[in-house]
């Protein structure tokens, strides 16, 4: 008899997947199938040799990336509305949050990909070009353009 | 004026480049580290909108090495927030610049075989490496190739370790084929320095009976190949993807096309497609030189797999075997008219094997055994019209809806380790063929190779091991190769424990 094997991501690992998946704006309801699809690519062929987290979000970005593909962006759900401010300090945070919500909503969804990868996901730039089967220099420059157009939106403070 | 300093600021910061010594640019640069902190700090403030439902996890089995590994893993990232925190709340002008790497890991080489992130294996965080194993051929009973990052040859007495060369920068074998004793080719790719917007360009090795040499090819574009098959000296076929113009940062064009090169005996021919689609192929079968097969898994991961066949004068595409239900088939052939190709396709929450028939005017689905709850069949080689071997990979699923303790709605799928399975085509069915350890773990990029003289061999890794086995005439049984682990050398001997797991089982 076949001993079960433990889940393919660890929980800290699934979730980081998961925020991924909602980084890349997919919707809510759509997420635990992406996480069963992510599942079932690594029981098919399963990466070796890479951190599987790292393998995981990277699919998930692909996964995001081809459903805004399909359907195109107006049908991907946008983030939840802001929470109210109540704290002192709290005021500050939320508007960096709410900066970079609005931000990664106006990014094409290959920038947004490779923006959450690489300062989310924390991905090197080698491994976002080999999930995203691009060269690296394409890499580099849609985190330039990502990067450029985050910065517009930042809060005034926070461009120091 | 200043737009270009900002660009170019931009630039430096997020290759975490050293100060410059420009005034004004390394202001620039601080600047735009600052804000990149920020929006690194923004993501994380984004993403905690999201509850992370806690599933259920077993109590993993007595594997603390790799454990420790993720949770170092862990610890690193959450140290990293925190010190994306620091700099954002207290917004303090570094006098020096920070620099942007990941604090865990990195990787050095990759490959493009479908559906897979491949990478040299290993884990440099515990010290060891092991090889990985892309691809097994065998051309007769005392002559066969097993490559990846490692060389093995099988004489027919035993597997030996032959050393390859090594090209200056990092660099990958994807695919072998074995022509006879003294001739066998191998191809995949070598990466430049990462500094550099070189991505990879294509690598070809040939083995002369003597050692394994790097054949040039004419290439200067980025590209790579991902198969070879040779059915002649002087008739080889490599297949990969090439890139117009991989520098050209702020123009699509940097999309990947198919690549198609082939070897008359004097040298390497390269036939670059210039379509516009942006797809790759990955599998080549050549058995003559008016009679060769090509395909890939189409655009991106979800299109309709490109199949196309060679008859001397002209590519004529074919119906791909499983529309898009299985873009990453395989495919083996004994003529234009007689081809199988094999996969997984879902069916509700489980895979199931599949395999079709090509007579030369269209595909035909022949019934497949499968195993367990789920099954795969990941690789195929055909010897004759009746007599075909399949691996593939099969496993326990277990779906729960809405487990305790998991956020509604919520979906748990738990599965067991896979398992190799080999199936066999007689001419009027598949079968299961015997093993002779009841359980033989095989995960990654498991691989088949059949010689015209019977002879079948299978390559997978479990856990910290590549486990080669072949076909003895009655059942599939493991075969000794060269050791697998390399400890690195400054790595403590009482740290260096040798796997206990078992991916063998005699029970």
């Amino acid at each position: 008899m076949l001993n079960r094997r433990e889940p393919f991501l660890s929980q800290a690992d699934a979730g980081r997947v998961r925020r991924v998946l909602f980084l890349n704006g997919l919707p809510r309801g759509e997420i635990e199938d992406a996480m069963q699809e992510i599942e079932l690519r690594a029981l098919r062929r399963p990466p070796r040799g890479v951190a599987r987290g790292a393998w995981a979000c990277a699919v998930a970005a692909n996964l995001a990336i081809d459903r805004h593909r399909r359907l195109g962006r107006q049908e991907a759900e946008g983030f939840p509305p802001r929470v109210s401010a109540d704290s002192p300090g709290e005021s500050e945070r939320i508007d960096l949050q709410d900066a970079v919500r609005r931000g990664l909503e106006k990014l094409d969804a290959d920038l947004r990909a490779t923006v959450v990868l690489r300062f989310y996901a924390d991905l090197a730039v080698s491994e976002i070009a080999a999930a995203m089967r691009v060269p690296e220099g394409t890499v580099k420059s849609r985190l330039h353009r990502a990067v450029a157009k985050l910065r517009v939106v930042l809060p005034r403070e926070s461009l120091r | 004026m200043s737009m270009d300093i900002e660009d170019r600021a931009l630039e430096l910061a997020l290759a975490g480049a050293p100060p410059t010594g420009d005034e004004e640019l390394d202001a620039a640069v601080t600047r735009a580290l600052a804000d990149i902190e920020a929006i690194r700090g923004g993501l994380i403030l984004v993403a905690d909108e999201f509850p992370v439902p806690g599933p259920r996890l077993r109590p993993r089995p007595a594997r603390r090495r790799r454990l420790g590994f993720m949770v170092l893993g862990v610890a690193a990232v959450a140290l990293a927030a925190i010190a994306s925190w620091g700099l954002i709340q207290t917004r303090s002008p570094s006098s020096h610049h920070p620099v942007l790497t990941s604090p865990r890991y990195t990787t050095d080489s990759f490959n493009y075989r479908p559906g897979g992130l491949g990478v040299t294996a290993g884990f440099p965080g515990l010290g060891y490496s092991l090889p990985e194993l892309s691809d097994i051929s065998a051309s007769s009973a005392d002559e066969a190739w097993v490559m990846g990052t490692v060389a093995w040859h099988w004489d027919g007495q035993r597997w030996r370790s032959v050393p390859l060369p090594t090209p200056a920068t990092t660099w990958q074998l994807s695919s072998v084929s074995t022509v006879g004793r003294s001739e066998a080719w191998a191809v995949g790719f070598s990466s430049g320095p990462m500094e550099e917007m070189i991505a990879t360009h294509p690598l070809v090795e040939r083995w002369d009976g003597q050692r394994w040499r790097v054949v040039s090819v004419p290439m200067e574009q980025a590209g790579a190949f991902t198969a070879v098959s040779a059915d002649a000296p002087d008739d080889v076929w490599a297949v990969g993807w090439w890139v117009p113009d991989h520098t050209n940062r702020h123009r699509a064009d940097s999309a990947m096309r198919p690549l198609i090169a082939h070897w008359d005996g004097r040298a390497w021919h390269m036939i670059r497609s210039a379509g516009p689609r942006s797809e790759s192929l990955s599998q080549v079968v050549a058995l003559a030189a008016n009679d060769v097969w090509v395909a890939g898994p189409g655009l991106h991961d979800r299109g309709i797999p490109i199949v196309r066949h060679w008859d001397g004068s002209q590519w004529t595409p074919v119906r791909a075997p499983f529309g898009s239900a299985d873009p990453n088939f395989v495919l083996t052939a004994t003529s234009a008219t007689d081809a199988w190709a094999v996969g997984g396709i879902r069916v509700g929450r489980h895979v199931k094997t599949i395999a079709a028939h090509w007579d030369g005017h269209s595909w035909m689905i022949a019934p497949t055994p499968t195993q367990n709850t789920d099954s795969a069949l990941v690789d195929v080689q055909a010897i004759s019209p009746t007599d075909v071997w399949a691996l593939g990979q099969s496993y326990y699923t277990k779906v729960t809806h809405n487990p305790p303790n998991c956020r509604r709605p919520c979906t748990e799928v738990q599965s067991s380790f896979p398992i190799a399975i080999y199936e066999h085509w007689n001419g009027h069915r598949w079968s299961l063929a015997p093993t002779t350890s009841a359980r033989m773990m095989f995960e990654g990029d498991s691989t088949l190779t059949a010689a015209p003289d019977g002879s079948v061999w299978a390559a997978g890794g479990c856990y910290w091991q590549n486990i080669l086995t072949h076909w003895n005439g009655h059942a599939w049984a493991p075969e000794r190769h060269p050791p697998d682990i390399t400890w690195a050398s400054n790595w403590p001997a009482r740290d260096r424990h040798p796997p206990k797991t078992s991916c063998l089982s005699h029970s």
